[in-house]
């Protein structure tokens, strides 16, 4: 008979190459966990690109421009190339303190300074309270500037003097604008029964647009913000119905006391100040102007090991929205 | 009665309990047995795997597929702005489940992201909410970056 009473070395082959099949089984399932754990790892780890860090650098950035340059044009320099110059050097050092403290998060956020660049404007105000919205010679229907482009930041502290009627369209002082082909926008200050801020468009009503706003002078008046006190109010829609350039008129300057700031771009030639109704720079000239700037462009960026991001940005604080 | 037997069968047996009985059909039935057990383990086995291979390549794209709908969303925010330059690194893995996918950007109404595995056939879609324009792309999974060109956010390898 056939000799098949193999040894006992040879018995088990077929449960050698199972055993041996089921482990390398195991071993591609073992990689398989470790897959799954890598998702795992890579689903819990924060999405955050970093996008919030550089809008904040964004706003921060065009906050401390638009306060500089404020800054810069209160500071009442005699000639262009002062506030300029120093309005160009606030930005640079702000951009060195900022680049330098996000340097330290392995951030670069900076102002690509080669392309700064800011613009001629002129600011017009009057800071004595007690005196009448005329011009330097006493003038009360004048103007203010012609061929003016854009206008920001213009205020008015109404502190008395205010005409009683209930006509303000022919018997109120008001600031007007009138934009190309002549259309108007005015801003009335009265009393008719108590203080009163009317706004009127063109030729129609006098809209007392803010009522319960205020009682009493002193009453601030935000034209560019639209705002009466503090307290917004949607009907004071600078230049609402007109299309720049603008002049800027006050008419019946005699009816009413107390002061304004004015920021006019200048940079166009067309762009003009009457400056024979102001005097020259100095607290007690009032009315007077000043050399200012009104904006300044330039290119942020913000860079990352996740992030690139630039952008060039336009800084002209207190303009309309 | 008993007698001994000098042959193969074995010493001291009783020769009358092994009638019928075949020692190669014997050795035949216990291999063909033991062929059929282990066959069936190694398939099964193979099922498993292929079974868990197919989950961990979806939950992988899944995983992958909102990382990159996060940063596209981000690189969204930051374009809205008017942005001149946006680029957000979205680092991916290259493999998933041990095989490579694709990322697929459909710029429809609703834009949405497809990505498939190359191995298991596993497909996951991800839907974006954008405010700017998607350029449709498809591209191999990995390192990848969200730039902003021409107006439309771009899907690219880094």
């Amino acid at each position: 008979m056939a000799d098949i009473g193999a040894g006992a070395s040879d018995r088990g082959q077929l449960m050698l190459v199972a055993a041996l099949t089921i482990a390398v089984g195991m071993v591609v399932l073992v990689a398989l966990l470790n897959g799954a754990i890598y998702t795992q790892n890579l689903a819990m780890r924060s999405p955050d690109a970093g996008g919030h860090d550089a809008l904040q650098f964004r706003d921060a950035t065009v906050g401390a421009a638009g306060e500089i340059i404020d800054a810069e044009n209160d500071a009442e320099y005699d000639s262009q190339d002062e506030v300029r110059a120093n309005v160009t050097q606030g930005i640079e050092r702000y951009d060195e303190l900022v680049a330098r403290a996000n340097a330290g998060v392995a951030t670069y956020a900076a102002i690509d300074e080669s392309s700064l660049s800011v613009h001629d404007g002129t600011l017009l105000r009057q800071t004595d309270p007690a005196r009448a919205y005329t011009s330097s010679g006493g003038a009360t229907n004048w103007t203010l500037a012609t061929s003016v482009p854009d206008i920001r930041a213009f205020s008015l502290v109404v502190e008395g003097g205010l005409q009683s009627t209930s006509d303000p369209a022919r018997e109120a002082f008001n600031a007007t604008l009138v934009g190309s082909g002549g259309a108007e926008w005015s801003v009335y200050v009265y009393d008719d029964g108590g203080l009163t801020v009317g706004v009127r468009n063109a030729t129609g009503p006098v809209n007392t647009a803010c009522p319960g706003a205020y009682s009493a002078t002193p009453v601030s008046i935000n034209l560019t913000a639209g705002t009466v006190n503090g307290a917004s109010c949607p009907a004071l829609s600078f230049a609402a119905g007109t299309t720049a350039p603008h002049a800027v008129n006050y008419t019946r300057g005699a009816r009413a006391l107390g002061t304004y700031n004015l920021t006019v771009n200048t940079t166009p030639p067309t762009a003009t100040v009457t400056s024979t109704s102001f005097n020259g720079p100095g607290p007690a000239n009032s009315p007077y102007e000043l050399p200012a700037v009104y904006d300044a462009t330039f290119t942020l960026v913000y860079e990352t090991s996740q992030l690139r991001y630039t952008d060039t940005v336009r800084v002209a604080p207190g303009e309309p929205p | 009665m008993t007698r001994e037997s000098t042959g193969p069968g074995g010493r001291g047996r009783d020769r009358d309990a092994d009638r019928g009985v075949s020692t190669v059909v014997g050795y035949v039935l216990a291999l063909a047995v033991t062929v059929a057990l282990i066959s069936g383990l190694i398939t099964a086995t193979g099922a498993v795997i292929e079974d868990r291979q197919a989950t961990t390549a979806r939950t992988g794209l899944e995983a992958a597929g909102e990382r990159l709908a996060a940063k596209l969303m981000a690189a969204d925010r930051l374009a809205t702005t008017g942005a001149d330059t946006v680029v957000v690194a979205v680092p991916l893995p290259d493999r998933v489940a041990g095989g490579s996918y694709t990322v697929t950007v459909n710029d429809s109404a609703d834009a949405e992201l497809v990505l498939a595995s190359a191995t298991t056939g596993a497909e996951v879609t991800v839907e974006v909410a954008n405010r700017t324009d998607l350029a449709g792309a498809t591209v191999p999974g990995g390192d990848l970056a969200v730039v902003l060109s021409g107006g439309e956010l771009e899907v690219r390898r880094a």
